[in-house]
């Protein structure tokens, strides 16, 4: 008796999806539907796979730029920015015809580019080569020159390097020479000539003049300098090594000993000698400045290019060292 | 038993280059301007390889460029049009950057006269080697439009008048284009046959026509749509997983449905699996696609063969994925889109016409068989025929999803 309202209760209470689930197993074609859903699932996923969304081609120029060339874009900040270094305007200010002017020769320079990639110059040429590398240089040291250095950095950098703002010396000196085994002097040996020398050197710093021992030794000038300041390394040249160690340590008004060379004796008399100096950190700031940001960019260069190698693969033939 | 010799045929496949694809193509730009014609040329790497026997890029191009000197020219009223030194250390073949695993060449052929009546095309690139090569060439003419054209075995010339550009490369062409591609190609010749051996009556037979026809038109819709692109190698993999489905549905009938499914939806799962990792999720997606065909067809298909949706859909999906085939090759060439349906129509026919007449053959060959009353055993035809058509399926299913 109880049990049939209990039935039907449970009936009653039973979901949707449990009732279309039943009504469904109970058809006789039931056992069609799941294969034929696997089926159309599978040839919609393999078609997902098979096939993927057409590139379409731009027929329209998207915003921000002024031009497509090749499905290339020209971008709107490029015109504005090279109208204006063309005209030396703004780029309100440019005319119509300045502005079309700046467009047709960027499309032309795009084109160009293209052709250019199409004939692969950046393998080929080398002048492409360099210019792209000179390109990557200044990429990477960029972040570095963004930030400018500040004067306790130029300084400090100033202070490692001092060495490369030396003002070169300069001097007056004389070189008296007293040639030896020449046809005028077939008689004058190297011992007699340092002796004779020896005593005019001494005559010499006692105050004698240039002219007396030329005139009582047989000095004469060797022509090598002029008779008037000259900087350190035109001496050098001129003088040659040998004599120009010598001058380089005499003070003012001192007089070398005797010096033997190729043509004779040579005696030094320095009249004036201003030596090297560095020059101070106010009058070479600019060099400083200049020298510190090209520092910089070879040392991000070669960061760069260590990073690069890090992340290479090069093979090198048989025989051959890098 | 049966299993076991598809996979030793298989292993066998893998190993047997009778069985790689055989399409082979290549693209060429020619613009004419005045006494100058330039040549563009464009080798797909695996057509360099097939010439040049090495796969060292810097090798490859220089050979390259000597053989395609050698097997292009241009003539002007009869007489050669020499190509230009280019200069520097180019030489007469430029050799251009077009990416995409392909390799690219530029020559200028200088007529002797500014305008030749008639300018004569020459093209031999590949033809010797590969009968069935096809050249998709464009002809621009005097700053005209591009006239799509085609170089094939046999029509290794175009002639071009002084008027302008030449006539299109002609419907027909591409009818017989069609044609030889399912000639020329085993997968779709298994999958010709391996239909028919599933068909038991005429009306079957009319019924997969009527589907085939449907799949090309369809094609033919979705390509004058433009909404999708296809992945070529994947559709072609899946051609060689219907061609696996076949084989199993033959093995399926004398043995256990259910296992036949099993097995091939699990391994098709496994590929799904590694190809996931290998070449990505849309080969994955097309590999799991596949397992769940296998498993909810191979099933049900001894009763859904008495249905004439079966027939119709069946070969529906079989001409869907050949319709693609044109418009894949053709998409470097960048034809206009009327040119590119009208092409892809006319390939679609001859594909049709090609697939009529490979079964046109072989029902004539059974029933001359039948009038001399050979009686083939059954049996032996339809385990033999699902070894083959499972060993290359399975091939060309791993090959273009891995490949």
């Amino acid at each position: 008796m109880s049990a049939a309202p209990a039935d039907g209760q449970a009936a009653v209470r039973r979901s949707w999806p449990r009732r279309m689930l039943e009504r469904a197993l109970a058809r006789p074609g039931r056992s069609s539907v799941l294969p034929l859903a696997a089926v159309v699932l599978g040839l919609t996923l393999a078609a997902l796979g098979m096939f993927r969304g057409a590139p379409a081609p731009l027929v329209e120029v998207p915003p921000g730029y002024v031009a497509l060339v090749n499905q290339k874009g020209v971008l709107e900040s490029d015109l504005i920015s090279q109208v204006e270094n063309a005209t030396m305007k703004r780029f309100d200010e440019a005319t119509p015809e300045e502005k079309r002017r700046v467009l047709r020769s960027m499309i032309d320079e795009e084109l160009l580019v293209q052709r250019a990639l199409l004939l692969d110059l950046p393998e080929t040429t080398i002048e492409v080569r360099e210019a792209m590398q000179q390109g990557v240089e200044a990429q990477v040291a960029e972040p570095y020159w963004s930030l400018p250095p500040s004067d306790a950095e130029l300084r400090a950098y100033y202070d490692k390097t001092r060495s490369d703002y030396t003002n070169d010396g300069t001097m007056i000196v004389h070189d008296l020479v007293m040639h030896v085994g020449g046809f005028q002097n077939a008689n004058q040996s190297t011992p007699q000539a340092l002796s004779d020398a020896a005593d005019a050197v001494y005559r010499l710093r006692s105050g004698a003049s240039v002219d007396y021992a030329k005139e009582h030794y047989g000095f004469v000038d060797s022509n090598r300098l002029p008779a008037v300041e000259e900087l350190d390394f035109v001496v050098k040249m001129r003088l040659g090594d040998k004599l120009f160690e010598v001058a380089s340590a005499l003070g003012n008004g001192e007089i070398s000993d005797p010096v033997v060379d190729v043509d004779g004796v040579h005696v030094l008399v320095m009249d004036i000698r201003r030596p090297a100096s560095v020059a101070d950190f106010s009058s070479v700031r600019d060099k400083v400045y200049q020298a510190y940001r090209r520092e910089q960019g070879e040392r991000a260069t070669a960061e760069n290019v260590r990073l690069l190698r890090s992340q290479a693969e090069i093979i090198l033939a048989p025989g051959q060292e890098e | 038993m049966r299993v076991a010799a598809a996979a030793l045929l298989c292993a066998l496949g893998v190993a047997s280059p009778t069985l790689a694809d055989s399409h082979s193509v290549s693209y060429s730009d020619w613009t004419i301007s005045g006494e100058i014609t330039t040549l563009k040329f464009v080798l797909p790497r695996v057509e360099a390889q097939r010439l040049t026997g090495v796969d060292v890029p810097l090798a490859t191009t220089k050979r390259l460029g000597e053989y395609l000197l050698a097997h292009v020219a241009v003539q002007g009223d009869g007489e050669n049009c020499a190509p230009i030194d280019q200069g520097y250390d180019i030489g007469l073949v430029d050799p251009l950057a077009v990416g995409g695993g392909a390799f690219g060449f530029e020559i200028f052929f200088r007529c002797p006269t500014a305008n030749p009546l008639e300018r004569v095309l020459k093209n031999a690139v590949l033809f010797e080697r590969v009968r069935s090569h096809v050249n998709y060439a464009r002809v621009r003419a005097g700053g005209g439009d591009w006239a799509p054209q085609l170089f094939t075995a046999g029509h290794e010339e175009i002639r071009v008048p002084d008027a302008g550009a030449p006539d299109g490369g002609g419907w027909l062409r591409y009818v017989s284009l069609g044609f030889g591609h399912v000639l020329q190609r085993l997968d779709r010749i298994a999958i010709v046959l391996g239909l028919l051996l599933l068909a038991r009556r005429r009306r079957e037979l009319e019924l997969l026509a009527v589907g085939l026809a449907g799949g090309y038109a369809l094609a033919l819709l979705v390509t004058a749509g433009s909404w999708v692109a296809p992945r070529t190698s994947f559709l072609e993999g899946f051609v060689g997983f219907m061609v696996l489905w076949i084989a199993a549905e033959l093995v399926a009938r004398e043995t256990s449905r259910s296992k036949v499914a099993a097995i091939l939806g699990l391994g098709s799962c496994a590929l799904a699996a590694v190809a996931t990792l290998v070449s990505g999720w849309a080969a994955g997606l097309v590999l799991l696609g596949c397992a769940l065909v296998a498993a909810g067809l191979l099933p049900r298909t001894g009763e859904w063969l008495e249905r004439r949706e079966f027939w119709v859909a069946t070969a529906a999906v079989a001409g869907f994925l050949d319709g693609f085939v044109l418009p894949s090759q053709v998409a470097p060439a960048e034809p206009p889109k009327g040119a590119l349906l009208a092409m892809s129509a006319g390939f679609d026919v001859g594909a049709f016409l090609g697939a009529a007449f490979l079964a046109s053959l072989a029902i004539g060959a059974l029933l001359l068989l039948r009038r001399r009353r050979i009686e083939l055993p059954r049996p032996l035809v339809s385990d033999l025929a699902a070894t083959v058509l499972g060993g290359c399926g399975a091939f060309w299913l791993v090959t273009r999803f891995y490949g």
